[in-house]
């Protein structure tokens, strides 16, 4: 017998099958009051939000779709973790258990369905049904009696279309209905409970044979005719993120200026000026410059996801990297290390497998980043400076290729020895092909992008006044060469003269400041570890410094280099970077240091806010500790090779 | 043509999903996967017993299952034993005639 109880105040659970509709309804009752929750020890994530439709105030638990909760996957976990009364209650590990369940049912195909539905009624909690893709259902001629299913189920069904924003508030007042239901009795299994339930309440009116789908779907995961659509898709993809992308960044760029200079000129000269302008807001404008590429690849993203695409294309991908030991889920993640190896790590939680998750999360900062991208820029324009521009644009090409051959090849390494193994078999629901759904991708972009700005902002802003600090302090006393620069420049009759004079005194004090720093007296100390590699110790404190956050080399750089001001102008940053000279007088940069930190930069692990991701998502320190070991040890080795390859040549 | 059938010729004898051509209809009798996947494609709808149409054949292999296309790779196709509906016809292949 069924109890009725109603959904006393508190977490509703939301929960079913993957491509139920399940996260769109959880966006209709949520819209932006949503976040993601993690919860320790399970790479599976929920989202959690409160919403105040038909006049209450309540909270949900989007859980991932999944389609058993008995199974040993991520998700299965979480969903045993949330649904079931916790082990140890005084645990700050153990969640608040729901109130009462929402289980979203496909009309479509509703056996299989109604199986978790058996499993969810088992943990004893208050539900409501919610019978949803009936426009599918309709389409191959299935109809499914609500009023039927809610009578066998001894619970609350509520047709709905959660897409289209139908249903919902009947699906909100329903839950102060919903009640314990039946369970399948004892001797029948979920499995036949569900079989006869869903045969009770189904009526087929036709046998709809979907040509039109077999025809895509041939067409889409065809040997070469699915490789082609994927390349085109992904060039597309890509093209828009960095074409698209390009206008907030430098809006972005030119309002921490702004903001930067406001601070400069409201705050008197000294350390707090110092560190709110080059800790603070340089440290909040590296990271947030990245927002707009995060953004719009999870937009992008979930659109593709949304057609129906993104699971034929894993098809595709999986014949590509099978070979290097990856699975095909492995190409979002590994795609979403271009814009930036953070979300592309997050993504591996779509890799059921966790060897094969592992793997992708060792290999995807090889991945060419868009933090990469000034660093290419600057050592491409010195190494082919003055030569034809096909020949700096094949180089880049090269740079973005080496990183995916690294890639791969490491992964194939890792799995034939560390993470040797079965590889599981693909195997993947195909959700059926339709419209997207804007709204869904903008919330789940809005998302991400938040995730992004608190895990890595506040990461990526520590690291930046740390090395502010390391760069500032001890402070070292004013040069006798920096005060006669000084005297020249007050004694001075013309102005520009005076100007240029005092500039000049101020570059050299800041380059003997960083040299006397901290950063600087380990970029003296770590010079002979770079040395073979062509860094001297100017280039040894830019490198040590990139080690927080690849782009920061430039800035680094130039302030070492005593560039001052000419900080923004990329061309004039790398003319005073290819004049720069050595102590001994050489160039700072020939052609052999060029191509080997180059080299270097592809291949080296230098990013802390991703090693502490990888840390979080592998499941330990060691993961990205081993990470970061042998992706600068391959960096050092190669970029060394080049070093005597292209010095020797030279 | 072949007609796969059991040694009683009374009904069809079991078909890897893999050997099915495209458009084929069976019904899933039995397999030899290993646990974690046979656990996962029982929880996808796709356990024994469950009535399938090969929308595509190869790799990946499409089937239909109650109205949900699930994609396999042919390693686990190749692994799943189907009682056809129907009889399978294939064109019959040219024998090679010993020489002399």
């Amino acid at each position: 017998m069924s109890k009725s109880v109603g959904a006393p105040p508190g977490p509703i659970a939301l929960i079913g099958n993957p491509n139920t509709g399940k996260t769109s309804l959880f966006n209709r009752l949520c819209g932006l009051r949503a976040h993601v929750a993690n919860h320790p020890g399970i790479t599976a994530d929920a989202r959690v939000g409160s919403s105040r439709m038909g006049g209450r105030e309540r909270s949900y638990i989007d859980l991932p779709g999944l389609y058993s909760l008995e199974l040993d996957l991520p998700e299965s976990r979480l969903g045993r973790k949330v649904l079931e009364p916790p082990v140890d209650p005084s645990s700050p590990e153990s969640l608040p258990r729901p109130s009462a369940v929402v289980v979203v049912v496909d009309a479509s195909n509703l056996a299989r369905n109604l199986t978790l539905a058996a499993e969810t009624i088992e943990r004893g909690l208050p539900l409501v049904v919610v019978l949803s893709m009936g426009d599918v259902a309709e389409r191959r001629g299935v109809q499914v009696d609500a009023d039927a299913l809610a009578e066998h189920l001894g619970v609350p069904v509520v047709p709905a279309n959660p897409r289209r924003g139908e249903g919902v508030e009947a699906i909100v007042s329903a839950l102060d209905h919903a009640t314990l239901g039946r369970a399948p009795e004892s001797g029948e299994s979920r499995e036949e409970w569900a079989t006869r339930t869903a045969t009770a309440v189904t009526r087929r009116e036709r046998e709809e044979e979907d040509h039109g789908t077999d025809r895509l779907d041939r067409i889409l995961t065809h040997p070469i005719g699915g490789v082609v659509v994927f390349l085109a898709v992904m060039a597309g993809l890509f093209s828009t993120i960095f074409w698209l992308a390009g206008y907030p960044m430098t809006w972005i760029e030119e309002v921490f200026a702004l903001l930067g200079g406001g601070v400069t000129d409201l705050l008197p000269e000294g350390v707090l000026r110092d560190l709110l302008v080059d800790g603070v807001v340089g440290g909040i404008a590296g990271t947030v410059v990245f927002l707009p590429q995060i953004c719009l690849l999870f937009f992008l993203l979930t659109l593709i996801e949304d057609t129906g695409y993104l699971a034929r294309a894993s098809f595709v991908a999986n014949r590509l990297l099978r070979p290097f030991g990856l699975p095909g889920t492995a190409f979002v993640p590994l795609l979403s290390s271009h814009a930036c190896a953070i979300p592309g790590i997050i993504c591996t939680r779509l890799i059921p497998d966790r060897r094969d998750r592992l793997a992708t999360i060792l290999v995807a900062p090889f991945v060419s980043c868009s933090a990469r991208i000034p660093v290419y820029t600057l050592l491409i324009g010195v190494l082919f400076a003055g030569r034809p521009a096909w020949q700096g644009g094949l180089a880049f090409a090269g740079c973005y290729l080496l990183g995916g051959v690294a890639a791969l090849l490491t992964a194939l390494l890792f799995r034939r020895t560390l993470l040797r193994g079965r590889s599981r078999p693909m195997l993947l629901e195909l959700p059926p092909y339709r419209r997207p759904s804007l709204r869904n991708a903008a919330l789940t972009a809005w998302d991400r992008g938040r995730t992004f700005l608190v895990k890595a902002g506040t990461v990526i802003l520590l690291i930046s006044i740390v090395l502010w600090w390391m760069s500032t302090y001890p402070g070292t006393p004013t040069s006798p060469e920096v005060l006669e620069l000084r005297t020249r420049a007050e004694a001075a009759a013309d102005a520009t003269a005076a100007e240029q004079l005092a500039a000049q005194a101020d570059r050299l004090e800041g380059r003997e400041s960083l040299a006397g720093s901290y950063s600087g007296r380990i970029g003296r100390t770590v010079e002979p570890i770079l040395s073979p590699i062509g860094a001297d110790w100017q280039l040894s404190i830019a490198v040590l410094s990139s080690f927080a956050a690849r782009e920061v080399f430039v800035s680094a750089l130039t302030v070492t280099l005593g560039a001052g001001d000419d900080i923004d102008d990329s061309g004039r940053v790398r003319e005073i970077v290819a004049s720069a000279r050595r102590d001994d007088g050489s160039p700072l940069l020939d052609p052999a240091a060029a191509a080997s930190l180059l080299v270097f930069f592809v291949l080296a692990m230098q990013c802390l806010p991703t090693l502490a991701v990888t840390s979080r998502e592998a499941g330990g320190w060691r993961w990205a500790a081993l990470q970061f070991g042998y992706m600068s040890v391959v960096a050092w080795f190669l970029a060394w090779l080049t070093h005597g390859i292209v010095g020797g040549g030279a | 043509m072949i007609d796969k059938r059991d040694s009683e010729g009374s009904r069809p004898s079991p078909t890897p999903l893999s050997d099915l051509p495209a458009g084929a209809r069976a019904t899933l009798s039995g397999d030899r996967l290993e646990a974690t996947d046979r656990e996962l494609l029982r929880a996808m709808g796709v356990g024994s017993d469950a009535p399938v149409r090969v929308c595509r054949q190869g790799e990946p292999c499409i089937v239909e299952v109650r109205s949900t296309r699930v994609g396999l790779s042919r390693a686990i196709a190749a692994l799943l034993d189907t009682v056809p509906a129907e009889p399978i016809q294939r064109p019959a292949r040219l024998t090679q005639l010993p020489p002399g």
